[in-house]
């Protein structure tokens, strides 16, 4: 794919990239808040990982300190990040530069706002395929009509000239998805690429994700709070809440057979247009937690049915349920009590 | 193309004929004569026959009439107080020093000045940036002549290092230009600060980075092309008020400039100097503020300059 030097050979299972205890801080005013707290996933060739959870719960956080494209108030903590192989959560700048937008390609949600104003089109997808690859510009501009063609905008070769403001909102974000994608990345991360457009042209954009993900053969991870996205797209899925990743597991794991209350309150959220009768949305009541001060034990405790004396003082470890499915829940402790589903209000 | 061009010339005549009119009321409007003395060192038979000579006796309309008659025709009218000169010839010959001054001051001070306020924004909160804001304070409130002194004091006669009089030798331009600059170097660094600290918080520059860009590169082509736009603005009318003489400036260091001009020209009561070099003083600020539009439109590709036509 790709002929950075530190790149080492691979075998087809292992994953692109590791987590391991990931922890990231903002200092605020109001003191150091805790966005990320200990968390751990990988992700595979070829796969596309699902990250759900509600605003604030450290998902754009988590790819963001990844790549350590943090504000300046934020700071990584600890942890370690493998990529490709490498730990690459000791590299230095100019390092980590060569690996973003190089290896790993980026989405924004607002497409309105992602593009500079007063550069052109072309410039802007050429500009780090010429400094990554160490090409020409004027083979790198065959390439981006290439791209463009591929992102399905019509007449490349004069799009290339055209400004943003040029540019509807759904081809700006497929314009984004060219330079994502046009350096051959391993890793696409997708941070609520569809969040701003209109449904039609989400449907549009996810769709032109999907088949060139699968053309170039790049794992990607896809940031949203939309399950119907992660539903129509992921392989997996992880579901995050106070900063921790609460649930894990493959698609149908988590869509059929959600073990954590957060999940399944999740899911109980979100209308089902095909139900037989019409069923009520059970919204989760309460709010997330103040990250400034995170609870000791599991975060979701205030706002869970099922919570216990041992809940609020420790935190659970992540228990396997099924093969690849884990939740971190003290209910899957082998002495728990049984939770009933149904009265969780899950249907599905 | 040629719409753009007629258009251009005919809002510039029409904004130079508003302002001579304007001036030329004022001017007419003010009581007595320009060769009221207070010493009377004319008496009246004298003045008299200077108003006849100088046309003030004719009705308002009819002056009004032959000074827009001799503008058409580019004359700018005899200076009262100088005998047989033309406002035209004064203009000519004092302009270039204030306008060689005032283009390099322009040069230096813009380019220093968003220097300093992109070093200052990248460096926000930090020492560099408190550094910036102290000297931009003090230079922002601190009158060029204090400044101007202050220079002559240290450099020109206790060190003796430049010159103070005059612009005979590139040495004699270090002071008056520094002097000049400074005001000019604390406000656009203040403007570019700001204007720095709001594009960097822009998602295009997120995305910059998430393309792993170098930190130069995101800076010096992303993040500046977009941050100099307000700081263009105030190019124009810079370029006028610099390029047409500072009068401190001027008389401090004894530069034969369009500034120092005006004031005397103001002193004297010499009415067509005085309109001569408003009107003078209005195009160069034309001018200028062409120039800013011209600049836009190379710097930001969402304006144009003949949006009319679309």
């Amino acid at each position: 794919m790709s002929a950075a030097p530190h790149q080492t050979a691979v075998s087809p299972r292992s994953e692109i990239l590791r987590v391991e205890n990931l922890q990231t801080e903002f200092h605020t005013s109001a003191g150091v808040v805790r966005a990320v707290r200990d968390v751990s996933f990988s992700v595979f060739p070829g796969e596309t990982l699902g990250i759900v959870g509600e605003s604030g719960c450290g998902k754009s956080v988590t790819m963001a300190s990844i790549l350590r494209l943090l504000p300046d108030t934020g700071r990584v903590v600890g942890g370690s990040v493998f990529f490709n192989g490498a730990d690459i959560s000791k590299y230095n700048d100019v390092r980590m530069e060569a690996i973003r937008g190089n290896l790993v390609g980026m989405i924004f949600q607002d497409p309105m706002t992602s593009l500079n104003p007063v550069y052109s089109v072309g410039e802007q997808l050429i500009e780090h395929l010429v400094k990554h690859k160490g090409i020409t510009r004027k083979a790198a501009r065959v390439k981006a009509v290439d791209m463009l063609a591929m992102v399905g905008i019509d007449n490349p070769s004069e799009r290339l000239k055209s400004f943003p403001h040029q540019f509807s909102g759904g081809m700006r974000q497929r314009v984004m998805v060219a330079i994502a994608l046009i350096t051959d990345p391993l890793l696409l991360i997708a941070d609520e690429p569809t969040t701003a457009l209109d449904v039609t042209i989400q449907a549009q954009i996810l769709e032109l994700m999907k088949r060139l993900k699968a053309e170039l053969e790049t794992a990607a991870i896809l940031i949203t709070h939309d399950l119907g996205v992660v539903a129509d797209t992921c392989d997996r899925v992880l579901v995050m809440y106070g900063g921790k990743i609460v649930e894990q597991g493959r698609v149908g794991d988590i869509f059929y057979r959600p073990q954590h209350p957060y999940t399944q309150g999740l899911l109980g959220s979100v209308p089902n247009p095909k139900a037989p009768v019409r069923e009520r949305l059970v919204p989760i009541p309460g709010q997330p937690p103040d990250l400034l001060s995170p609870p000791k034990g599991c975060p979701f405790v205030p706002r869970c049915r099922y919570a216990m004396a041992v809940c609020s003082d420790h935190m659970p470890d992540s228990y396997p349920v099924a093969d690849g499915h884990k939740s971190a829940c003290w209910l899957q402790h082998p002495r728990a009590p049984r939770a009933d589903r149904a009265a969780a209000g899950v249907t599905r | 193309m040629l719409r753009m061009t007629i258009r251009i010339v005919v809002s510039t005549v029409l904004t130079l004929w508003t302002i001579a009119t304007i001036t030329f009321v004022l001017m007419h409007s003010i009581p007595g004569s320009p060769f009221t003395r207070i010493d009377d060192e004319f008496g009246p038979m004298i003045q008299a026959m200077m108003e006849e000579r100088y046309g003030l006796n004719d009705p308002l309309h009819v002056q009004y009439g032959r000074y827009l008659a001799n503008l058409v025709r580019g004359d700018l009218g005899f200076s009262l107080t100088r005998p047989g000169l033309r406002a035209n010839a004064i203009i000519a010959r004092t302009f270039p020093p204030s306008a060689r001054l005032g283009l390099m001051a322009i040069a230096l001070s813009f380019t220093t000045g968003i220097l300093l306020g992109v070093t200052a924004a990248v460096n926000q909160g930090k020492m560099a940036d408190k550094i910036a804001l102290f000297f931009a304070t003090l230079g922002i409130t601190t009158p060029n002549f204090v400044f101007a002194t202050l220079f002559i004091y240290v450099f020109g006669v206790h060190l003796r290092w430049f010159p103070v009089m005059g612009i005979d030798t590139p040495a004699h331009y270090v002071l008056p230009l520094v002097a000049l600059s400074i005001g000019t170097v604390a406000f656009v660094s203040r403007l570019t600060r700001s204007s720095v600290l709001d594009v960097i918080r822009q998602d295009f520059i997120r995305t910059a980075r998430a393309k792993g860009l170098t930190r130069q590169s995101v800076l010096y082509k992303h993040v500046l092309r977009n941050a100099i736009i307000p700081v263009i603005t105030v190019l124009g009318p810079v370029l006028a008020t610099t390029l047409t003489g500072s009068f401190v400036i001027e008389s401090i260091f004894a530069i034969p400039g369009l500034g120092n001009q005006l004031v005397n020209a103001v002193s004297n009561r010499d009415y067509t100097m005085i309109m001569a070099m408003t009107l003078f003083f209005s195009f160069i600020l034309v001018l200028g503020n062409m120039l800013v539009d011209i600049l836009y439109s190379v710097v930001d590709p969402r304006i144009t300059l003949h949006n009319t036509n679309k």
